[in-house]
């Protein structure tokens, strides 16, 4: 893609210049340059659209199409800043705009009030990047499959309340480059982490490291067989959050619409339901995931839009640029550990999944668990209730100081 | 049963109506979370700004377009801000936060403060409104793809100035006069010699070699005897550069000549100093104009501030900036003063024309004007996803303490990349006060060691209460059983003792000074401890501190060496006016609970080295480059 991009050649005028200044000084003007000859689609209009599009306006794309079949609704534009108070029943898309297009005049942005799901193959190819927020699983995944055959990056992401996660597939060799402080002593030929630690390091000097990873598409992320002797080794270490995003994805599939705070009671049981549906498919125990995530994942809240919007964003911007380092895995889940009432509020990124270029030939599932040792070691405090015993579990695996310490200290309050 | 309004349960989304909230600073941060806090259900702002709207501003500022440009930040913001939410009721202020009209009794008003700012000195004073208040703040920085948030509560956590802050850093007056041996150095000289033709002369800024350089002689003696002479030879000491430079009618092949020819021939005298260095080659006007002038190019097509244009080029750039400056001056009237601007072109063009001369004839480089440009502005790079996720994290630590949860809060990290635990956002516990904080301890104290016969009263009052302790209005007594009234935040009062030094009120080793701070409610207590062996360039030093040494990149003892004491701008907020950003280095966070940096080279310091800034970097010691450390740690004469 990026090949394509250079051969286009945009040229960075001096209007340009002036207004993309304090980025050009962090990423450099080739990859604005490359920025500028990106077309992005972006589905999906909400909240979480709505940070995502003014993300990628701001940083300068060529282009932005804004696809949107759904009408404006006080509750689906609760955090949707590009909507007029005044649309309520236009088009999202359409009603989104103008505003999108004041963000930054010097950017194409189009509305298009079609359904994803009736556009033909076709139409994704035109783009370099596809954005997917709000979608439902069975469309991420054909436009996914469809995307990595084509080589056009693809993101996914979506807000519950205070949860969201975002996924991105850059297909199966995925080349950038990444600044590492110089090592002394290379680490002996190994692809995990902690060599890394070992070895002496230089802070004075950095080099550029050329590197490939292979991301898996999402419907491999999705179709872990939880059953393999590996993935059930792993599972300890795999963040509840995976299996959340499970539940709220067949939410989406069975009613046609994420959970409403409107219908909350119903809503609440109907996730219970799918929940214990859910692990028991993947001959896994209902206790995994308790009931404290029901009343956190209703609607979609506007600061969590903002932190994965900025991070999907920024993952966009940076596949444009090669140079900006290791993408961000494959999955991630933005996290709140709550316990009901005295719940601590706290967001941990989870990266569950993360491929690597050495690993292609195993089975997914091996790959997901493995990786997702370090990926679990998230921080997480409760202050009463919840389930405790998981995360101390999951920490005292880990032998550093460090969110350990914060472990122990949010235990001893407790008790 | 739960009840929910959108995401939130009813109880929470109704404090949230209710509540009062203050955001100072409506920047990079700022914009994002106005939007974030009328989205969330917030109804009561007040936001704070003293800035305008600038054309860079726009690719992350979202709040604004082209159609702003020049006009209130906070005003703006409000604007824009109340399309998202009609019912919101904002107020704007476009001041500054340090305006005594904001006192303790105006931070009372709210419920939670979020600092979106971009100085230590409106930090460090918020935080201590916000301790004088008993109100929690939120606290928060971003500088290119990093950011951090944090929360503060008087006795409950560490406040802003519980750990040191190194200072920023300067460079010998003998590297930048004499013996530049980085771009850098040639940038602040010329930003100096700026001042010393067009602005406000300053002692500190001095651009003509250092006769006294200590590395210039091989005995001390020789060193003072040769400071003693050139202070007595008028020939060598000018009087006034600017008013030798208005003399020659700002002829600028005059002061070229002067500047890159004359000077550099003196330099070459002092011969010690290049026995280990490549000798710097002087340049003459007339000699580059007819050798260069028909050889240069015209400049490449693309962009003019991306290009190294040659030696020539630079002398036509300097012709033509010391013109257009003259005129401006002369345009201003009699005995004004410019002032210096990284957006005013001509002004930079001079820097950029003079500090590449000096890189060419000390062998450097040249650099290109944007890359000047970053260095002698102090420009941090700055991108709307950093800020916007950093903004969306300060609601959800604010949502905490709404909640009551404070217990709950975190100061949280964003990472470029994951960290070796594959976490992109790393929160930490917040750490209890620190007990011997000279902001927020019970007694506040500290012991300054300096000369009591060198220090003067102004010096007192500008360099260690204000820029060092952070003070606004110092009223000062000294604890001589009489209360003697050293100085008064009351103009006029006590005027008459600023050039007189400590030494003549008997002000001696271990005397003690109280000082208040109205405004701030603060109170701080200094211990005297009179010295003669402060290092060349040092004013005074904080005992007990040593923040000096506390970034160390340890295998570079150069660089640790040459920074010194006594800036003259850390205090400065740095949006004073046009729009310029400045940044601060802080100490925020101890690394023990932090995973997400490489460990430091040698755990030595066990602190994170970090910056806070709207678009700061903050740096793990292991991330510091010595280039990196110089570009950025080096703080300029602000205007």
């Amino acid at each position: 893609m990026i090949d394509m991009i250079e051969k286009e050649d945009p040229v960075i005028s001096e209007e340009e210049a002036a207004q993309y200044d304090r980025q050009i000084r962090l990423w450099g003007l080739d990859a604005q340059k490359r920025l500028r000859g990106s077309r992005v689609l972006l589905a999906g209009v909400g909240g979480l659209g709505a940070e995502v599009a003014k993300n990628l306006i701001l940083a300068g794309v060529k282009g932005l199409t804004l696809l949107d079949h759904e009408q404006v609704s006080e509750d689906s534009c609760r955090a949707q800043f590009l909507v007029p108070v005044t649309a309520q029943g236009q088009n999202r898309a359409q009603a989104s705009l103008e505003r999108a297009q004041n963000l930054n005049p010097m950017v194409e942005v189009h509305a298009d009030p079609g359904r994803i799901e009736d556009k033909p193959d076709d139409f994704f190819l035109q783009f370099d990047a596809v954005c997917l927020t709000g979608c439902s699983r069975d469309l991420m995944v054909r436009v996914d499959q469809l995307c990595s055959k084509h080589n056009i990056k693809v993101f996914c992401g979506d807000v519950h309340g205070y949860y969201g996660y975002m996924f991105c597939n850059l297909g199966p060799e995925h080349n950038y480059v990444e600044e590492k402080p110089k090592v002394v002593k290379p680490p002996a030929d190994s692809n995990d982490g902690p060599e890394a630690k070992k070895a002496k390091i230089d802070p004075n000097e950095t080099t550029m490291v050329k590197k490939t990873t292979s991301f898996c598409t999402l419907k491999e992320a999705l179709e872990v067989d939880w059953t393999s002797e590996k993935a059930k080794a792993g599972l300890k270490r795999t963040p509840v959050d995976y299996f959340l995003l499970h539940v709220l994805l067949k939410f989406h599939t069975d009613k046609g619409r994420d959970p409403d705070p409107k219908s909350f009671p119903e809503d609440s049981q109907l996730l219970r339901q799918i929940r214990d549906d859910v692990l028991e498919a993947l001959a896994l125990s209902a206790d995994l995931l308790n009931d404290d995530f029901i009343s956190y994942c209703f609607s979609e809240m506007s600061p969590v839009c903002a932190v994965v919007g900025g991070v999907l964003g920024q993952e966009v911007v940076k596949v444009k640029n090669q140079s900006s380092g290791l993408p961000i895995p494959s999955l991630t889940a933005l996290r709140r550990t709550v316990a009901l009432n005295s719940s601590p509020i706290t967001l941990s990124w989870l990266a569950t999944l993360r491929s690597s270029s050495s690993c292609t030939a195993s089975p997914l599932g091996a790959r997901c668990c493995g990786e997702a040792q370090d990926g679990c070691s998230f921080w997480g405090s409760r202050s009463g209730g919840g389930p405790c015993r998981l995360e101390a579990c999951k920490c005292s695996s880990l032998s550093e100081s460090g969110p350990e310490k914060e472990e122990i200290n949010s235990e001893n309050r407790t008790n | 049963m739960v009840q929910l309004v959108g995401s939130l349960r009813r109880e929470l989304a109704e404090s949230l109506s209710t509540c009062k909230v203050l955001v100072v600073g409506a920047g990079g941060i700022g914009c994002e979370l106005l939007k974030n806090l009328v989205l969330t259900g917030f109804k009561n702002i007040e936001v704070i700004d003293l800035d305008t709207i600038d054309v860079s501003n726009l690719n992350r500022q979202f709040l604004f377009q082209k159609k702003h440009v020049g006009k209130s930040k906070a005003q703006v913001a409000k604007e824009s801000a109340l399309q998202f939410c009609p019912s919101a009721n904002i107020t704007a202020y476009h001041d500054s936060i340090m305006n005594p009209d904001y006192n303790v009794e105006f931070f009372r008003k709210f419920m939670l403060v979020m600092n979106a700012l971009d100085n230590r000195a409106a930090r460090n004073h918020v935080n201590r409104m916000c301790l004088a208040a008993d109100i929690p703040l939120i606290e928060s920085g971003t500088a290119g793809y990093l950011g951090q948030v944090t929360v503060i509560k008087k006795g409950m956590t560490e406040c802003y100035e519980c750990q040191p802050k190194p200072t920023q850093k300067t460079f010998p007056g003998c590297t930048i006069r004499n013996t530049p041996s980085e771009p850098i150095h040639c940038i602040v000289w010329a930003k100096y010699l700026f001042n010393q033709l067009f602005g406000e002369e300053d002692a500190d800024q001095e651009v003509s070699p250092d006769t006294a350089d200590p590395e210039a002689a091989w005995n001390p003696e020789d060193t003072a005897a040769r400071a003693t002479a050139s202070e007595k030879d008028g020939d060598i000491k000018r009087v006034s550069t600017k008013e030798w430079a208005r003399s020659t009618g700002y002829d600028s092949v005059k002061l070229f000549n002067k500047l890159f020819k004359d000077d550099i021939m003196y330099l070459l005298t002092m011969d010690k100093l290049w026995k280990k260095r490549k000798a710097p080659i002087p340049l003459d006007w007339q000699q580059l104009e007819n050798s260069m002038r028909p050889q240069e190019e015209s400049p490449a097509s693309g962009l003019k501030d991306q290009q190294v244009l040659g030696v020539w080029g630079y002398c036509q750039l300097f012709q033509h900036s010391v013109e257009t400056l003259r005129l401006q001056l002369q345009e201003k009237g009699e005995g004004s003063e410019l002032v210096w601007d990284k957006d005013d072109p001509p002004a930079m063009d001079f820097v950029t024309a003079a500090a590449n001369l000096r890189m060419h004839i000390f062998s450097m480089n040249m650099k290109s004007r944007f890359d000047v440009k970053s260095m002698a502005g102090n420009i941090i790079p700055a991108i709307a996803t950093t800020n916007a996720v950093i903004a969306g994290l300060i609601v959800l630590e604010g949502l905490k303490i709404l909640s009551g949860e404070l217990e709950s809060c975190r100061t949280i990290f964003l990472n470029k990349c994951p960290n070796l635990r594959k976490k992109l956002l790393v929160p930490c516990i917040l750490d209890p006060p620190s007990a011997n904080c000279y902001v927020c301890a019970s007694k506040p104290e500290v012991t300054v060691k300096l000369n009591v016969q060198k220090t003067t009263v102004l010096s007192l009052q500008d360099r260690i209460l204000k820029e060092r302790f952070g003070m606004v209005a110092p009223d000062v007594q000294i604890e001589d059983g009489k209360g003697t009234i050293l100085i008064s935040s009351e103009e006029g009062e006590t005027e008459a003792n600023n050039n007189k030094f400590l030494g003549d009120f008997g002000i001696r080793n271990g005397s003690r000074l109280q000082a208040d701070d109205f405004l701030q409610d603060y109170t701080l207590l200094i211990n005297v401890l009179h010295t003669e062996e402060l290092e060349r360039d040092v004013e005074f030093e904080v005992v007990g501190e040593a923040p000096d040494k506390a970034p160390p990149p340890q295998n570079n003892q150069e660089e640790v060496n040459s920074i010194t004491n006594g800036n003259k701008d850390s205090a400065q907020p740095s949006t004073s006016s046009k729009g310029e950003h400045h940044w601060k280095l802080s100490w925020i966070k101890t690394v023990k609970y932090d995973k997400n940096t490489r460990p430091l080279k040698s755990l030595g310091s066990s602190r994170q080295f970090h910056v806070l800034h709207e678009n700061s970097h903050f740096y793990s010691c292991a991330n510091i480059t010595a280039q990196r450390f110089s570009n950025h740690q080096l703080s300029f004469q602000h205007h």
